[in-house]
């Protein structure tokens, strides 16, 4: 990744060979930490889409809400916010599921109304429940905790870090919002590593268990297992899984050389009738197989 | 040929645990512990013995019980008897009113417990009202063993129970997400203790707690 200080003089400054290849730029703010979370993506530890997902109580969060979101983008995360519109008699679990299972990471915004939302406490135990990194962001004066949230760590706001804005809805001051941001970029990685370690180990483990001969870590959070005379790679999603990864998957697989088969391990709560006929179809005649992660510490054959 | 991974049968054997699990209230005690790693090893706890068709069974904890609740719901069959949460009558808005929709949906069973004269809901006053709850819900469910997860004093006090009601039921402690908890780990040097005192693989954990449990019914 060539870095230099001013982009208008790349074509001058680079090497001829490296003449194609997007640039970095070391310049405003922050340049050291966003030059290593892009090698950190490119090298496979990091995601390179940082997908969040900010809870809040549009009553008085909408404007913080929205604020956030744009820095977010800013930073290179895919931010979502919340926009929930369920019909009476609907399955609330399921709608908020399946909002939620696109993303690795809930923000959650605790003003002082986001209490009332019926919402806001399915989202935090469908962050927990999924072990999703999770960061909540507590408004000055001591608002009552979303119901489920008692004595989860908190980021909390003093008086002077929240002002009005233009439309009278409550916004962070500038070092308020750099300080969330810090915050969310550590909590995410965090997140993201403890969800990974404890599937990835999980499946070691399990594999071990089930009488493999063998569990080679590779690269981008995938293992080959030696199990019953047939090697195979494991790779994991802790999102829903795409038809991307399964081709990711299937490169990884050509590329040992030995025509592994492959599994896909993904936390879905359960996958939708029309993303799993999808998915059947993209593996096609190839030897790609989907499994839960609740299925993990059964029967391998 | 491809990898098939299926998922273990649940067993027809109707067992329940008892999972003594709480966060600890950093105002009132002092001692390590991780959130998050605690609602880590409860959510893990939960899926790998709800899949094996056991029955789980706590006190209300405003954080612990409804995250069990929720995971219970993305299990089809069983009912109202997967869960159990046992609640004294002198707490009465201790778990969401978002959690009664599981129980009016069949996902589990809040059973509420009467509150001893002259106890307030505040720290040190509602002793004999939780003593209450602890014997009857240890009483009526007769679990087969013991979970400690976290938690404070009151982990150390449902361990010292389980002991005294249940004297042949085998009680597990893990100690990486810090609490009470880690206080109880068993010294004993087996491969499973040691997993139990340092591992961080929650789903593995409890897989070998099940195996463990399997082997010694």
């Amino acid at each position: 990744m060539p870095v230099v200080e001013d982009l208008t003089r790349f074509q001058a400054d680079v090497p001829a060979s490296l003449a194609l290849v997007n640039g970095f730029a070391w310049n405003e703010r922050g340049p050291a930490t966003r030059l290593a979370r892009l090698l950190l993506a490119e090298l496979g530890v990091e995601e390179r889409q940082r997908r969040i997902f900010i809870s809040h109580k549009r009553d008085d969060g909408l404007g913080a809400a929205e604020q956030i979101h744009d820095e977010l983008t800013h930073k290179g995360f895919v931010p979502f916010i919340d926009r929930f519109s369920v019909r009476e008699g609907s399955d609330v679990q399921a709608a908020i599921a399946d909002a939620l299972e696109d993303h690795a990471f809930l923000l959650l915004l605790e003003t002082p109304a986001a209490h009332t939302s019926e919402w806001v406490f399915d989202e935090v135990d469908y962050a927990l429940s999924h072990t999703m990194g999770i960061l909540i962001v507590q408004w000055p004066g001591d608002p009552p905790p979303v119901p489920g949230s008692n004595d989860l760590p908190r980021l909390s706001l003093a008086a002077r870090e929240v002002m009005l804005d233009a439309h009278n809805y409550d916004v962070l001051t500038a070092p308020a919002l750099d300080r969330v941001v810090a915050r969310v970029e550590a909590a995410h990685a965090q997140g993201l590593v403890r969800r990974r370690r404890m599937l990835i180990r999980s499946i070691e483990e399990a594999a071990a268990a089930s009488g493999a001969t063998a569990c080679l870590p590779l690269r981008d959070w995938r293992l080959l297992v030696e199990h019953g005379g047939q090697s195979t790679i494991l790779g994991i999603t802790p999102r829903l899984p795409t038809a991307e990864d399964l081709q990711l998957l299937d490169a990884a697989c050509s590329a040992t050389g030995i025509d592994p088969s492959a599994v896909l391990v993904h936390s879905a709560r359960a996958l939708r009738d029309l993303r799993a006929t999808h998915l059947a179809w993209v593996a096609g005649a190839r030897h790609l197989e989907l499994t839960p992660e609740n299925a993990i510490g059964g029967r391998w054959t | 040929m491809t990898l098939k991974i299926t998922p273990a049968t649940p067993s027809d054997v109707e067992r329940s645990l008892f999972l003594s699990a709480s966060i600890p209230d950093s105002s009132r005690w002092g001692g390590e512990f991780d959130a998050l790693e605690i609602t880590d090893a409860v959510v893990s706890l939960a899926r790998v013995f709800l899949t094996a068709g056991w029955r789980l069974v706590t006190a209300a904890h405003p954080t612990i019980a409804p995250l069990l609740l929720y995971v219970a719901a993305e299990f089809s069959g069983g009912g109202s008897r997967r869960i159990a949460v046992y609640q004294s009558e002198l707490f009465e808005d201790v778990l969401p009113t978002a959690t009664r929709r599981f129980e009016a949906d069949g996902v589990g069973t809040v059973v509420w417990t009467a509150a001893a004269a002259g106890d307030r809901p505040h720290p040190d006053e509602w002793n004999a009202s939780l003593a209450i709850m602890r014997r009857q819900m240890l009483a009526e469910t007769e679990p087969s063993a013991a979970v400690f997860v976290g938690g404070m004093h009151g982990i150390s006090d449902e361990y010292r129970l389980f002991a005294k009601l249940r004297p042949d039921r085998p009680r597990y402690a893990v100690g990486r997400p810090g609490g009470e908890a880690r206080t109880l780990v068993r010294a004993s040097g087996s491969a499973l203790d040691e997993q139990l005192r340092e591992g961080v693989v929650y789903p593995a954990i409890w897989r070998a707690v099940l195996d463990d449990l399997e082997a010694t019914s």
